[in-house]
């Protein structure tokens, strides 16, 4: 096993950068650090329209996020991987693909962890804001969501563990990231599957275990700093 | 666009797609099984006063929850059958290796989830629960019967209607492994036919159907638990 | 300055408001009192609009706030409203909390802004806790900083909604001290409120709300003393034996 961090340690890491895409861990990384830097504005959007007033978006959002969560992650792929060059009338790449995949789904699971944040803001702050003479955008923008955004902090981190776990799923239309160069080195290797499957897990589970306990960490000190709250 | 004029949907695709539907279920029912029992066994272990014990699913459950479904199953179906005995292997391979290794990840990991979801049933229930009832002069078995298991079951329901959920669409995984399942057969189906949106869209909607099945039991469960938590209250 | 007409206001089957009429006129102090459930704190609520009424007229400086046309926001900014349970905003600070609304929605900079919220501070006796988040606040300072959030806006009238409610006993006075001062420079005040003490001293009127529907309208030193009504008497020594 350690042979084989020796041998192919780099490219584990980085893929064939830089004689070919971005890579391995690294791709692994920053395709899901894109998603979520790109997911995250949808989500927010959505989650208001969930908990607005206006019919039309509650409907609308519903549905994106009932969609979304009732069709499987890969089928989402499959269909960016289809459309995506219609849409953009060229081929855009298996990474931006991923991307956009990720987003569509992300942004539903995203959204409801932000929505669950909104619900469970005492009702008072926005009353508050509302007798102060804050119109619903400004109560939004000043009170309600810097308060979301504090208190779901840790859920959010939670769901970047499984975008990072998701951004895995980018293999199977051959996108370049870590799961790729794993078996990438695997076909190379061919008899080595224990060891090369044993780094790519360890690996992965060193990355989102040190985000999960990150995660936990931030609930129990801001759980801790809310129960002090007065009412 | 009626039923007849969807290419996809005639012979041979149809059988196709039956197949690989009648695959997800066995997948499905398969994995969810082991996922139910796996999981009740790890919450039991968790729950033991041995120290040891208690270590051993909470370090598996780590395991399973932080490394992708998708690394899981590429594991259980390359490396797993290399450390098995010849005999093994050898009866591995006369059945279909592919569905059953990753009928046994998908298991093994959602089995994670699952015990998760039964440990937070059970500690949902406060302590005094277990005091007023035992106060009562309830028996240990009793006050589980009558006490912390209907309370703990309420509050676990929804949330192994999620995990079934989860675990539903992730059957679609082990096509990466090669199994006939739904996603495989419409992907077959595709590089067959090339009508692509056709079978992409007929896919997404029975996903969807059964999906939406799913979280419409859920949000039965979720009313019903809810209803008889208030009734406990007044 | 505040005029109420035939109000009815209805949850479900409960009729929460009925029929409620009367004046709550400029610089005098008037408290709402009544058993809970009597409809005090809705009756004030619907002075903003934080409930709508179901019929009947509200108006202020004669305008019916209730007007198709009108621009709620900018009607509220001219109301405070203090509520029980403070509701300040957690994720800023005490400085923050009273800056807020004249920054962003009178576009007042920021350093008047916050010269003002220090010197209402310091009349609140709350100097120094400038950048403390609520959190650390008691009650009572919490309170009192709500207030001075109201006042920051430089409103005509302040409504307070049982705003000694949630409080520790020994806290209860610093507020009403503080509500008190505020009279005593001629604020045109409506609270809601058990504090009999405080009515005494400082109101000026007294309505009593029982199921709904009020039951008259009273010069303070009347309501104490000479009231016949057997439903005031039967909750003022309710009251006393507390």
């Amino acid at each position: 096993m350690l042979e084989i961090i020796n041998d192919y340690w780099l490219f584990f890491l980085i893929g064939q950068y830089p004689h070919g895409p971005l890579g391995g861990l690294a791709g692994t990384l920053l395709l899901a650090t894109i998603c979520l830097i790109l997911a995250l504005p949808c989500s927010i959007l959505i989650a208001i329209g969930r908990t607005g007033k206006n019919r039309f978006w509650r409907g609308v959002t519903f549905v994106i996020v009932y969609v979304m969560r009732g069709t499987p992650f890969l089928m989402i792929i499959f269909w960016a991987h289809f459309l995506g060059p219609i849409i953009f009338g060229t081929s855009i790449g298996a990474f931006w693909v991923m991307v956009i995949a990720l987003v569509l789904y992300e942004s539903a699971y995203l959204a409801e962890v932000i929505r669950a944040g909104i619900e469970s803001l005492p009702y008072g702050q926005t009353e508050a804001a509302k007798a102060m003479g804050f119109s619903r955008t400004k109560t939004m923008i000043l009170i309600v969501l810097p308060q979301v955004m504090y208190n779901s902090f840790p859920a959010l981190l939670s769901q970047f563990v499984s975008i990072i776990k998701e951004t895995s799923l980018g293999f199977v239309i051959g996108v370049h990231e870590f799961t790729f160069a794993a078996s990438q080195v695997n076909s190379i290797l061919l008899v080595k599957p224990v060891e090369i499957y044993l780094i790519l897990g360890l690996t992965f589970f060193i990355v989102c275990f040190t985000f999960t306990s990150a995660a936990r960490w931030l609930e129990r000190r801001i759980g801790k700093s809310q129960g002090v709250l007065p009412a | 666009m009626s039923f007849e004029s969807i290419a996809v949907l005639q012979e041979p695709y149809l059988s196709w797609l039956l197949q690989g539907l009648s695959l997800t279920f066995a997948l499905f029912i398969f994995s969810w099984t082991i996922a139910f029992v796996l999981g009740f066994l790890l919450l039991l272990m968790r729950m033991s006063p041995i120290k040891v014990i208690a270590w051993i699913p909470a370090a598996y459950i780590e395991l399973a929850r932080n490394i992708p479904l998708l690394v899981q199953i590429m594991f259980w179906y390359f490396a797993v059958p290399m450390l098995l005995p010849d005999f093994l292997q050898k009866a591995l391979n006369r059945w279909d290796s592919g569905f059953i290794l990753a009928g046994l990840a998908l298991g093994f990991c959602m089995a994670a989830y699952f015990s998760e979801s039964f440990r937070s049933g059970v500690r949902s229930i406060n302590n005094t629960q277990v005091e007023a009832s035992r106060a009562l002069g309830f028996s240990f078995l009793r006050t589980m019967q009558y006490i912390v298991f209907p309370q703990a079951l309420r509050a676990t329901i929804p949330l192994i209607m999620n995990n079934t959920l989860l675990l539903f669409k992730n059957t679609s995984i082990a096509m990466a492994i090669g199994v006939h399942e739904l996603m495989y057969q419409v992907l077959s189906i595709n590089n067959d036919t090339f009508r692509t949106f056709e079978i992409f869209f007929v896919a997404t909607i029975v996903y969807l159907f059964f999906s939406i099945l799913i979280m419409i039991a859920g949000e039965f469960a979720e009313r019903w638990a809810k209803k008889s938590r208030r009734a406990s209250n007044a | 300055m505040i005029t109420v007409e035939n109000v009815n206001k209805s949850f479900g089957k409960l009729r929460a408001l009925q029929d409620i009429s009367g004046n709550f006129p400029k610089g005098t102090v008037t408290v709402v009192c009544g058993p809970s459930g009597s409809g005090k704190s809705t009756l004030i609520r619907t002075l903003n609009r934080l409930e709508e009424i179901d019929s009947g007229r509200i108006t202020i400086d004669g305008r019916d706030i209730y007007e198709p046309n009108i621009n709620l926001d900018q009607f509220r900014m001219s109301l405070g409203f203090v509520f029980q349970q403070f509701n300040l905003f957690p994720h800023l600070s005490v400085l923050d909390n009273i800056t807020l609304a004249p920054r962003r929605l009178k576009g007042i900079a920021r350093d008047e802004a916050e010269q003002m919220a220090s010197d209402l501070l310091r009349r609140v006796k709350l100097s120094g806790k400038e950048h403390e988040y609520p959190e650390s606040l008691s009650g009572g300072q919490a309170q009192r900083v709500a207030i001075v959030r109201c006042l920051a806006m430089q409103p005509k009238i302040m409504l307070f909604d049982e705003p000694t409610s949630a409080l520790d006993p020994e806290m209860i006075s610093e507020v009403l001290d503080v509500m008190g001062d505020l009279a005593s420079e001629g604020m045109t005040m409506v609270c809601v409120t058990h504090e009999m003490g405080f009515a005494r001293s400082v109101a000026n009127s007294i309505w009593f709300l029982e199921d709904g529907q009020k039951h008259g309208e009273f010069p303070v030193d009347d309501f104490f003393q000479g009231t016949t009504d057997p439903r005031i008497s039967l909750f003022l020594s309710h009251l006393n034996r507390e």
